[in-house]
């Protein structure tokens, strides 16, 4: 009895062709079911690897049997296999949104989600899965027209977790958006983000329009987004290379023309026409392998050049730490050299003068050396401990007007003893009567002026002369301090590095051996600082050499003079 | 232990998907034994009502 209660219409020719279906559901069928296999089999294909493209291959699966299913219940006229395909019909569709859920999730976060999350997809899923033989899925079929009358589950839960997946979606993409930098990946997940939304949107949106309105055909129209949702992907493929697609897009090119060409075999009569077509194709054959080898060949390449990039970034990156960590430990280091140091000096300079009582004068020459060791032990800490605060940023300018003529006659009169000593003659000639008006900092302008004197007297030989002019040019708004030697020059090749970090000339050792070779290095810094400069000039080996430091006028000379 | 959880919530994560896709297959049987074989669900009222107009 039951075989003979049918729909009222004629059983489909070839499972889909009945007077029940209208010609819009098989067109609107047809271009979603191919669009969709062949696009998302490309991107499967294109990476097997992928987790993305795995999942995105199983949504075009599960979509697609959806696609399928539909066909049958329109052109169907048996009322069982209705119901059964309706029921697997609302099965399908939150295992699509769920599937669409972890594409954007994991093609965001590169990862799988956390366990909760899944359990609670699960838990939405579940009542749908276990309910689903029941008539709160759906109840009956009223034969006259052949449509099942849905129930609670399939008329307001399913859309309830669809809305509710797609959120989530949406709002996990949103929020790795948000966190990420923008990349080629970060525009291609726009794209990717918009299609999937807006094909699940139109999808519930007229399904639950045909739910509401009993009329089935609307809900066609949600499968039209296919399409636009292929495009959208494909975009993003060609323009960001998506899921690694260039290479397959050559590989499948170039499979057409084999393909193409050698049909040509297989047409073609004539002798000659063959031979043309045989040799068209091992031509295509070569060029084709070599194109597919070439195009491999150059993203591998980007993709280690990328890889190297991220590689150096992160070196660069320890390497800045080291240094950084190397500065706070010369710094360090330092600090702790220089008090025991200041206290052996003290003590050395009390035992000299007789402060403990009578000292032989063979200790007393002794502790002088030693004295003067220490001395030069604490000028290159204190190098050290300039060099570190340059480096750490550290380095404090206290800036004042002051006459740079009275500071560097200060200076060279205090050394003009230790000259004489050495029998070298230091003079100072200022190239002006008036005072020389300047804003800087008087204790390192000192030491920069010093260690230029100090330099000239160590690299000239006896009885030479060191001459220190101070000089300005109102026009150019600058004063100058030069400092000129007839000691024993520098190369045209030692001046280009004279002024870097331990680097000294190359002659430097033969005259003087304790020198660090900081500090020229740290003299221009502290020049720098203070908005001027040190420049050299020596003619070469032997023929002397004239350091200057330069100064900005500050331009109240004329009230001071 | 950050890796020892990962593992933990792939394998539990695995057990899910397989404990799903078990009741799924379960459900299908269920709801195909139900219309295809029961088929106790049918209105012939309106069929009926239509005949008879």
């Amino acid at each position: 009895m039951t075989a003979e209660l049918l729909c009222p219409w004629e059983s489909p020719v070839f499972l889909f062709f009945s007077s029940n279906v209208p010609s819009l559901v098989h067109y609107s069928h047809a271009v979603a079911f191919v669009t969709l296999l062949v696009f998302c089999s490309f991107i499967f294909f294109s990476n097997t690897r992928s987790l993305v493209g795995r999942l995105v291959f199983w949504f075009s699966i599960v979509l697609s049997l959806w696609i399928f299913i539909d066909v049958i219940l329109w052109s169907t006229n048996r009322p069982d296999l209705v119901m059964f395909g309706w029921s697997l019909q609302i099965l399908l569709e939150p295992i699509v949104y769920a599937l669409i859920f972890y594409i954007l999730y994991t093609y965001f976060r590169q990862s799988f989600p956390g366990i909760y999350l899944n359990i609670f997809i699960a838990l939405l899923l579940l009542p749908i899965i276990l309910l689903l033989p029941t008539s709160l899925t759906v109840v009956d079929l009223p034969l006259s027209y052949c449509e099942a009358t849905e129930g609670f589950l399939a008329s307001h839960y399913s859309y309830f977790v669809n809305l509710t997946l797609l959120g989530l979606a949406v709002i996990y993409s949103i929020i790795f958006i948000k966190q990420t930098r923008v990349t080629n990946k970060y525009r291609a997940g726009l794209y990717l983000l918009s299609a999937f939304t807006l094909f699940a949107l139109t999808f519930t949106g007229f399904n639950i329009v045909s739910t509401i309105t009993g009329d089935w055909t609307l809900s066609q129209y949600g499968l039209f987004s296919i399409p636009i949702f292929a495009l959208l992907l494909g975009y993003a493929i060609i323009e960001f290379n998506a899921f690694n697609g260039r290479q397959f897009s050559v590989k499948l090119i170039v499979l057409a023309l084999w393909l193409s060409v050698g049909s040509l075999l297989f047409i073609v009569q004539s002798d000659v026409g063959r031979i043309i077509t045989f040799f068209t194709l091992a031509f295509t054959i070569l060029t084709g392998y070599f194109l597919i080898k070439s195009v491999s060949k150059e993203i591998e390449q980007k993709r280690l050049a990328q890889s190297l990039a991220t590689e150096l970034a992160g070196v660069n990156m320890r390497l800045e730490r080291l240094d950084k960590m190397k500065s706070e430990f010369v710094s360090i280091a330092s600090h702790q050299l220089r008090s025991p140091l200041t206290s052996v000096r003290g003590y050395i300079s009390m035992i000299i003068e007789g402060s403990y009582g009578e000292v032989n004068p063979k200790v007393k020459e002794v502790l002088t050396h030693v004295s003067d060791a220490s001395r030069h032990m604490a000028l290159s800490i204190e190098d050290y401990l300039n060099v570190s605060r340059i480096e750490a940023g550290n380095m404090k300018y206290e800036i004042a007007d002051y006459d740079l003529k009275k500071l560097v006659k200060e200076v060279v009169v205090e050394l003009v003893p230790v000259a004489e000593k050495k029998g070298i003659k230091l003079e100072f000639k200022p190239a002006t009567e008036e005072c020389v008006a300047v804003k800087l900092d008087i204790g390192k302008s000192r030491q920069i002026v010093q260690n230029l004197i100090d330099n000239a007297l160590k690299y000239t030989k006896d009885t030479g002369t060191i001459t220190v002019v101070v000089r300005k040019d109102i026009q150019a708004k600058k004063a100058y301090v030069d400092v000129i030697d007839q000691g024993i020059g520098i190369s045209p090749e030692g001046l280009k590095t004279l002024f870097q970090k331990f680097e000294r000339a190359k002659n430097a050792n033969e005259i003087n051996v304790t020198g660090t070779g900081l500090g020229l290095y740290i003299a221009r810094t502290m020049a720098n600082g203070m908005g001027g400069d040190i420049t050299v000039a020596s003619e070469g080996e032997g023929k002397g050499s004239t350091f200057t430091f330069v100064m900005p006028l500050n331009g109240i000379e004329a009230k001071w003079n | 232990m950050k890796d020892e959880q990962i593992v933990r919530n792939a394998q539990v994560s695995k057990l899910l998907l397989l404990g799903l896709l078990f009741l799924i297959l379960l459900s299908i049987t269920v709801t195909y034994n139900r219309y295809l074989v029961e088929k106790d669900f049918i209105i012939i009222d309106d069929l009926d009502e239509e005949i008879e107009s």
